[in-house]
């Protein structure tokens, strides 16, 4: 077994990878978790994000204005395809077709 | 680190020469793929490349990044079967060329018809598809089921599908042509926007790029590769194109094993579905605005409520397995609608070195191998292919825009 | 069989039913094929950690072991098959009677997993975009392998099925988070007779765990267990195409706010006039030499854990790690070795913790329980249009003097507690408090101009200015403290 510090479990992203990360130039969260995959497993960064922050801060020493959370999107909890069908549909429109006109063979 | 061929993914301070050749305004995959394709065949002329890539965010922010990495040949018309049958072919062999892991795989593309309308539609396909040498066959239900057991085909007509389409992990894509692009001499700025465009006089030619940092670059010739963002810096030219930005939402769920090898369409609900390496489900949906809604000019993202009961309810009519997954994240891209279906491309009305690559209505990333092939040759070489006609920027002008595809989905 | 480092209490033992927590009934469920004794309702991730059972997974690029972490819902690595639903989290699920859970990506006997010498051959990392790109032939057999070694959970059995059912419900005021804040806005409202709603995606069972609140007071009955996803924009509102910046965060133009349950309808929907943000913090990762080892745990969660079951640890099985506000409870607790991070060398142990070396001595150990400063969960918060600032530990909720962070048109949406940087559950109780009080004021004061005939008399005035000048006077968002 190979010693190694993660940052990210979900990703396996260890603190070599985003030692490697800033190698290549990169300096934002967005552009680092892209790169590293970090935060884009099961918990999207709950574990994660801020402990990133914390190695930028005081590692890369990383100013103030780098330090923004990537953008947190629906769903933040588990909630069920079956459970979303629930929603009420809007219009008709739901259910019309979505092909453009055919062209003239 | 195990040691891999130096990456270069642009820098925020990247050095800027006063005036290049050509800017190219846009770090995505269109135009990163145009700038290596240029830069390419000037080394192979002994030139020195003098291109500059300006690109306002970090990689991949844009529709680039976004996507759900659909990579077909089955379109409606021929030229653009053939267009994509060149860009399949590329990206087989690209990750090698890139030297960068693409996660490129041809799991096929299974068409749904679920009413008349739909088969006609397929059966159209089929034919012309053999006409022009692509593998797509015609299935019945039955055998689409073969090939995604897991799908509820009671209400299916008739399928098509095609062994070579495929999926892809967009984002190294972009990282990969930034990457050879540098190699080869391109400058790749980053979180730099161009804030204003000027056209310089007759004496100087060319243009002056105003910058979000405060300088500026002049240019022989520009290349707006802004997609979805270029109606603006369009009109602070007075060019006035009438291609507009589109949201478009997507959703990946929960990594799963891999179950299922196609990327699968719906075409009466425009919903796409395929699993990524990583054993996600990446899905999404037609949505139509209601009616009246203006063409927007801005781009829009964020995400809604609406999509994930839309989706789910058309989603488990074909995939009712589903029932108990989850999504994982929904997010949105812009598609850059063209309003009759093809891209916008070359030189712009008005502005003869003022070039677009626009327009490519929601399938400018599988196109992108192939266009900055023959993009990139023809601003090195100025040998265009023939398809450039029919993409011509100055085509809505002059009268000569038909719609001639309606194979779009999500 | 591996050793136990966890056992029920011991009163238990002597097989008095009765004397369990809460009373619950001895049943038996099934792990990867084995019995593991359990009680019903306690924390499934309980019945595990007590059977020995520290390995849920293997992960995805390096194929070590993983197991819970957090042990509260936040992480991702205690996922597990349970009666044929895959990607569940141990950790929110409750033990009952006849469940059959299995663990996800990897094989049954470890022996014989082959990809278990990934970990040791990619001793200096593997870089994925650049592994085995030529030729063509492997990196087509790379593709082909990785693909199924990846993902983590298979289909679903045809048989599971989901609760649907869909319930909207407009409100004066929504309370997201049932810790010391949000208990304390509900305590509010209640007295004040408005409608409203509190939710919280723990069950009872982990509500009743007071933590490190010694003066804990009870979970409000009304607490109704919902995982609150999402903050959107209304669709019926035409959308506003202003555009910042590339990704402006999603500002609600009238927040519609929706959430999954386990009972009732599956989906719930809210539309309030406020919205109280109490979503607290989290313990987030120290990155430390293997970190990642199954009983490398949160030190809050196992004090939640423990308490929340009646767990009792042997001896010497935990060391705690950190000096974060929970390090010294738990080590007090528990009567613990607290270790500094900077002195730690590495975490011993191949497929589970067997001890942690220091840089003066090497302690064996069952659980490395991390204890860092909590981090705030701001997502929710952040979603809905709120600014944060990192402060340290995590990204904290900005807001103003009075508790507004965000607002969506005709919704007001506030935050109070850990969730604005950590303060401890005594301070965040009296946050909540103060931060409803103004909520309080905000409703009556809207009522009182809706309704006209109601004016608010000359002495209700008074009172309403009294309490203006007493919120404004006892300011205290905490900003100084950091």
């Amino acid at each position: 077994m190979t010693d190694r510090s993660f940052v990210c479990r979900c990703e396996d992203v260890t603190l070599g990878e985003l030692e490697h990360a800033r190698a290549l130039g990169l300096e934002r969260i967005e552009e680092i978790k892209r790169y590293t995959g970090l935060g884009t497993g099961p918990c999207q960064g709950k574990e994660c994000l801020a402990t990133l922050a914390r190695w930028m801060h005081a590692k890369a020493k990383a100013p103030g204005e780098l330090l923004t959370p990537f953008t947190p999107r629906p769903p933040l909890e588990p909630v069920t395809f079956a459970a979303l069908a629930s929603l009420p549909a809007h219009d008709e429109a739901d259910q019309a077709s979505a092909s453009a006109p055919e062209e003239d063979a | 680190m195990s040691a891999g061929p130096k990456a270069d993914l642009g820098r925020a301070d990247a050095p800027l020469p006063a005036r290049a050749e050509l800017v190219i305004i846009g770090g995505g995959v269109m135009g990163l793929s145009t700038a290596y394709q240029v830069a390419k065949l000037q080394r192979a002329a002994g030139k020195t490349p003098s291109v500059v890539v300006i690109e306002r965010s970090y990689l991949v922010a844009g529709a680039s990044g976004r996507n759900g990495g659909g990579v077909r040949m089955q379109w409606a018309d021929a030229q653009n079967v053939e267009l994509m049958m060149r860009s399949i072919e590329i990206c087989r062999g690209l990750a090698q060329e890139l030297d960068i892991n693409l996660w490129f795989r041809q799991g096929g593309y299974l068409f749904l018809a679920r009413d008349e309308h739909g088969e006609t539609r397929l059966r159209r396909n089929v034919d012309l598809h053999q006409s022009v040498g692509a593998p797509t066959r015609l299935l019945s239900a039955r055998e689409a089921l073969d090939i995604v057991p897991e799908l509820d085909t009671s209400a299916v007509r008739m399928a098509s599908y095609n062994p070579d389409d495929g999926v892809v992990f967009p984002w190294p894509f972009v990282w990969g042509y930034a990457g050879r692009a540098r190699q080869l001499g391109v400058t790749l700025r980053t979180h730099t926007a161009v804030t204003r465009a000027e056209r310089l006089d007759e004496v100087a030619e060319g243009y002056r790029l105003h910058l979000s940092t405060g300088e500026s670059i002049e240019a022989d010739r520009v290349l707006n590769a802004t997609g979805a963002w270029s109606i603006e810096l369009n009109r602070q030219l007075g060019i006035d194109l009438p291609n507009h930005p589109h949201r478009h939402e997507i959703l990946s769920s929960e990594p799963l094993k891999p179950f299922f090898d196609p990327l699968v369409v719906d075409l009466s609900s425009g919903l796409y579905f395929s699993q990524s390496t990583r054993g996600e489900i990446v899905t999404g949906i037609t949505m139509r605005d209601p009616p009246g809604t203006p063409p927007a000019d801005r781009v829009e993202l964020g995400s809604s409520l609406k999509f994930l009961g839309h989706i789910a309810r058309h989603l488990l009519a074909v995939l009712p397995i589903a029932a108990t997954l989850t999504p994982l994240r929904q997010w949105s891209g812009p598609y850059d609608i063209s309003p009759d279906g093809d891209p916008i491309v070359g030189p712009s009305p008005g502005h003869p070195n003022f070039w677009q690559a626009c327009g490519f209505t929601g399938h400018g990333f599988m196109m992108a191998p192939v266009v900055g092939e023959l993009l990139g040759k023809w601003m090195a070489s100025d040998d265009p292919h023939p398809v450039f006609e029919r993409w011509d920027a100055k085509r809505f002008a002059e009268g000569r825009s038909t719609a001639r595809e309606d194979m779009i989905i999500g | 069989m591996a050793r136990i480092p966890l056992r029920r209490h011991a009163r238990d033992e002597t097989g008095q039913a009765e004397a369990t927590p809460g009373g619950r009934a001895r049943a038996e469920l099934r792990f990867d094929g084995e019995t593991v004794p359990c009680r019903e309702g306690e924390s499934l991730v309980s019945a595990l950690l007590c059977a020995g059972q520290m390995m849920t997974s293997r992960s995805a690029k390096y194929r070590r072991a993983r197991g819970p972490y957090c042990l509260r819902g936040d992480c991702g690595t205690c996922l597990v098959r349970i009666d044929g639903r895959p990607n569940q989290k141990a950790c929110m699920q409750r033990a009952r009677a006849g469940q059959q859970v299995a663990s996800q990506n990897k094989q049954r006997a470890d022996a014989l997993d082959p990809t278990r010498l990934v970990d040791a051959a990619f001793k200096q990392g593997m870089d994925h975009h650049h592994f085995m790109v030529k030729p063509r032939v492997l990196n087509q057999v790379m593709q082909t392998v990785a693909r199924e070694l990846t993902g983590f959970g298979h289909l679903p059995d045809a048989e599971a099925s989901a609760p649907v059912g869909h319930e909207h419900r407009d409100l004066d005021l929504l309370i997201v988070g049932a810790g010391p804040a949000g208990r304390a806005a509900a305590a509010r409202a209640e007295a004040e007779g408005i409608t409203y709603a509190i939710v919280d995606r723990r069950d009872a069972g982990a509500l009743a765990s007071p933590g490190l609140w010694v003066a804990a007071q009870r979970a409000p009955a009304n607490v109704e267990r919902v995982g609150i996803f999402a903050a959107y924009r209304d669709e019926a509102a035409p959308t506003q195409a202003t555009e910042a910046e590339l990704d402006a965060p999603h500002r609600a133009v009238r927040g519609v706010w929706a959430g999954h349950a386990d009972e009732g309808p599956a989906l719930r929907t809210y539309a309030a006039k406020h919205v109280l943000v109490a979503t607290g913090a989290r313990d987030s990762m120290l990155p430390l030499p293997n970190n990642d080892r199954p009983g490398v745990v949160a030190a809050r969660g196992l004090l939640e854990l423990i308490e929340r079951d009646g767990l009792v640890c042997k001896e010497d099985s935990i060391v705690v790690v950190g000096d974060g506000a929970y390090a010294h409870a738990l080590a007090d607790r528990l009567r613990a070795v607290r270790v500094d991070p900077d002195d730690v060398v590495r975490i011993v142990g191949r497929d589970r913790v067997k001890g942690i070396e220091t840089k003066d001595r090497k302690l064996s150990c069952d659980f490395v329980a991390m204890a860092g400063q909590p981090a705030p969960s701001h997502e929710l918060a952040v979603m809905a249009g709120a600014q944060s600032k990192f402060d340290g530990a995590g990204f904290a909720i900005v807001r103003d003097d009075l508790g507004v962070c965000a607002r969506a048109g005709g919704t007001t949406i506030w935050a109070a507690g850990d969730v604005c940087g950590y303060m401890g559950p005594q301070p965040a109780f009296e946050d909540g408090r103060r931060v409803a009080e103004t909520i309080m004021q905000r409703l009556r004061e809207a009522s009182h101009a809706g309704h006209p005939a109601q004016l608010a008399d000359p002495g209700d005035t008074q009172r309403l200015a009294a309490a203006d000048t007493n919120t404004n006077t006892n300011t205290n968002t905490n900003e100084d403290e950091r």
